[in-house]
């Protein structure tokens, strides 16, 4: 136990009697039949309803997935230490859902809601949200149309994501995930800045702890915890708690979805809610499938993820919107949009797997990370030949798409040149050229961690890589050139680099990057070095 | 051990029966008994559960025991359920048994748990709260349990009104066990 400051006691005591009830209603109760393995059965409760919360004697709550003939199948959220045979247990009339509110950015909380930071209650209007509800109806969506920067040149570029898509992070582990998930919230600073937030929700299933607390300092340090939520559901919390706090975090970017607001979930990492659903459907006795997962796990995500959406721009059509919940009405906007990041983690680079599969037919598209790429110094260790975004092309900004408009196949071409020009075998100039050209346009799309560029900038280095504009810089300078090109841009073309972020890319544009990257070359020169 | 399809199997077929056989009050009144004696002899209800007790001893020490105080129809009953290995969840059934007897003759069961009874003008209260009539037929079962320290529990159908003093209590401790000041993770 930590200590407590005096001036502390009354909150906890204001805000822990706020909700004591001194009245007693007649309660639906059944009684506890067996209870083991975070499952419990339970005799009675004869019209509780499927998803409903219900509330064991010593405070304990638990969700009702099984209701059988002659028993009802529990899962709970929490240990089951304390729990006897014959305990009474009561209906809440509540199906399970979390409340949200404005005062949670910033905030680390649980599955359920509850905050777990150690910063008290979470004060503010509060918003009912239901766990589990229906995705918006088609004639509610509109197409993909704005980007959503992610501040990492060869995602923004090749692999562009559009508000309102699910974009699926793939690959082994320690091959850098959850790093462009992150830089991609960090990267929403510059929008927050602007007022116009990106809302982010950063779900952690089934970490460590400590990896948790590591990311909420990382966002707290670069000023990005401002605008975001944390929904911690760590390795230590029941499989129930995992395989919700994914819904649980999906209703709170739906609140920002709705009300009008641009959102972005990151679910680190689906697979292990998978085997987390795959833990409870077992001890409920649900017949096992292949990998022994459920026969619904792949409604399981696509249930999920179905909820990130672009909603339409009318108010009016999207206050109909189906299954909103009572507390939203009157609050519904158009514009809205929930993109989501959700990350799997393969075995051995095997995408063929049950669950990689699933996600990745159920994604707009996915960035592959590969372990062999990553320890060769290429960081994000994206793979571009096979990461595909089905949808982003339209959201990227003009300028952007057409400076990166060969940067993909000219990559495709490079590789399947340096695999051939292995043998050592006397190449002809052109080969030879394009070969110079990928191993420049490679280091240009290397980039730290934690250190997103607006596109604007991005634009600018990639239109030098794609213009061949950097064959006189040896490789090994490509990274200091980048820095003193995009210092000369800032300080000498601040206007060209706006006009890139408008979107516009014309001849007198393109003449100010070549003489910028023309006179950075100078330095850079093979004969300088 | 619990198995409600298996209780409900057999004591319908018990309650069927002695409907045609127009006993079933002494049949009641013999389960109850049996029920009691459960409830009561720790050495009977083990002795029901044994797994390593054959069934022909079985039903030999139950006749012993049952022989005087029931009739010969129930017994015969207790004794099918042996031959089946099914005494295990003899006091499921006859529970069950009781439950469907109140159901056709449309009796209402009120358990009232307090930690020191239950007054004739309490149980009128009681009773008139709930909503019935008199002319209901009531049976009104209450249980002295000390641990409550103060004011009632009510059971009725399937719901339960919990006003006690025990449930009071235990609800704010579970109020003040979370301290959101402290870090959890």
């Amino acid at each position: 136990m930590g200590s407590i400051k005096p001036s502390e006691v009354s909150a906890i005591l204001r805000e822990q009697l706020s909700g004591f009830k001194t009245k007693s209603d007649l309660e639906e109760v059944g009684t506890v039949l067996q209870v083991g393995d975070g499952i419990a059965r339970i005799y009675g409760l004869n019209n509780v309803q499927l998803g409903e919360l219900i509330e064991f004697n010593n405070g304990l709550k638990g969700v009702v997935l099984n209701l059988e003939e002659d028993n009802v199948g529990a899962v709970l959220l929490g240990k089951s230490e304390g729990i006897k045979e014959g305990d009474v247990v009561k209906r809440t009339q509540q199906i399970s859902s979390v409340m949200v509110s404005e005062k949670m950015l910033g905030r680390v909380i649980d599955a359920l809601g509850n905050p777990i930071d150690g910063k008290g209650p979470i004060e503010g209007e509060k918003i009912l949200m239901p766990i589990e509800r229906k995705a918006p109806g088609v004639i509610y969506r509109q197409p993909v149309q704005e980007p959503l920067q992610t501040g990492i040149k060869a995602v923004d570029s090749m692999i562009p994501i559009g508000r309102g898509q699910r974009e699926l992070i793939i690959g082994d582990r320690q091959t850098g995930k959850t790093a462009i998930a992150i830089d991609t919230i960090i990267n929403q600073k510059h929008f927050y800045e602007q007022g116009e937030p990106v809302f982010c929700i950063y779900v952690a299933i089934g970490q460590k702890g400590s990896t948790v607390a590591n990311i909420a300092k990382t966002l707290e340090d670069a000023g990005a915890l401002d605008y975001t939520i944390i929904v911690s559901a760590s390795a230590a919390d029941p499989a129930p708690m995992q395989y919700l706090s994914a819904y649980a975090g999906a209703a709170i970017g739906e609140y920002f979805r709705d009300t009008g607001r641009p959102a972005l979930i990151v679910y680190d990492d689906l697979s292990k809610q998978a085997v987390a659903y795959r833990e409870l459907s077992l001890l409920l006795r649900r017949p096992p499938g292949r990998e022994a997962y459920p026969g619904d796990v792949f409604y399981l995500h696509s249930r999920l993820l179905e909820r990130s959406a672009k909603i339409i721009d009318s108010d009016k059509i999207a206050s109909q919107m189906n299954d909103l919940p009572e507390a939203l009405k009157g609050k519904v906007k158009g514009g809205g949009s929930l993109t989501a990041l959700p990350i799997i983690e393969t075995q051995e680079g095997d995408v063929s797997a049950y669950i990689p599969t699933n996600v990745i037919s159920i994604t707009d598209g996915q960035i592959f990370l590969e372990a062999n790429l990553f320890n060769s110094g290429v960081r994000p260790a994206i793979n571009v030949g096979i990461s595909v975004s089905r949808v982003g092309g339209s959201a990227q900004i003009k300028s952007m798409k057409k400076i990166s408009g060969t940067l993909k196949i000219d990559q495709a071409q490079f590789r399947e040149l340096e695999a051939f020009a292995k043998f050592g075998a006397d190449l002809d100039p052109v080969t030879t050229s394009i070969i110079e050209k990928g191993k420049r346009n490679v280091e240009l799309l290397k980039q730290p961690q934690y250190s997103p560029l607006k596109v604007e900038e991005q634009a600018a280095i990639i239109y030098c890589g794609t213009k061949n504009l950097l064959s006189e810089v040896p490789v090994s300078k490509i990274k200091d050139f980048e820095t003193a090109f995009l210092l000369l841009m800032n300080n000498k073309y601040l206007e060209t680099l706006k006009a890139l972020s408008r979107g516009e890319l014309n001849a007198d544009i393109e003449e100010k990057i070549k003489i910028a990257a023309s006179d950075t070359v100078e330095q850079f020169k093979k004969d300088n070095g | 051990m619990n198995n409600e399809r298996l209780a409900i199997r057999y004591s319908k077929s018990l309650y069927v029966l002695s409907e045609k056989q127009n006993n079933t009050e002494v049949v009641l009144r013999d389960l109850k008994e049996v029920l009691s004696i459960i409830k009561q002899s720790k050495d009977f209800k083990n002795f029901l559960l044994s797994p390593i007790l054959k069934t022909n001893t079985k039903i030999e020490i139950i006749r012993k025991v049952l022989e005087t105080s029931i009739s010969e129809n129930t017994l015969k009953h207790i004794i099918l359920i042996t031959k089946n290995t099914r005494e295990a969840y003899l006091s499921q059934i006859i529970s069950n048994f009781i439950k469907l007897y109140r159901k056709q003759k449309n009796i209402l069961s009120i358990k009232v748990k307090s930690p020191h009874g239950v007054h004739k003008d309490q149980k009128d209260l009681i009773i008139k709260y709930l909503g019935y009539s008199e002319n209901q037929k009531i049976d009104f079962q209450v249980e002295i349990n000390k641990s409550l320290i103060g004011g009632l529990v009510i059971e009725v159908d399937g719901k339960q009104l919990d006003i006690s003093i025990l449930s009071k209590l235990q609800t704010l401790k579970t109020k003040f066990s979370k301290n959101l000041y402290i870090k959890q993770y």
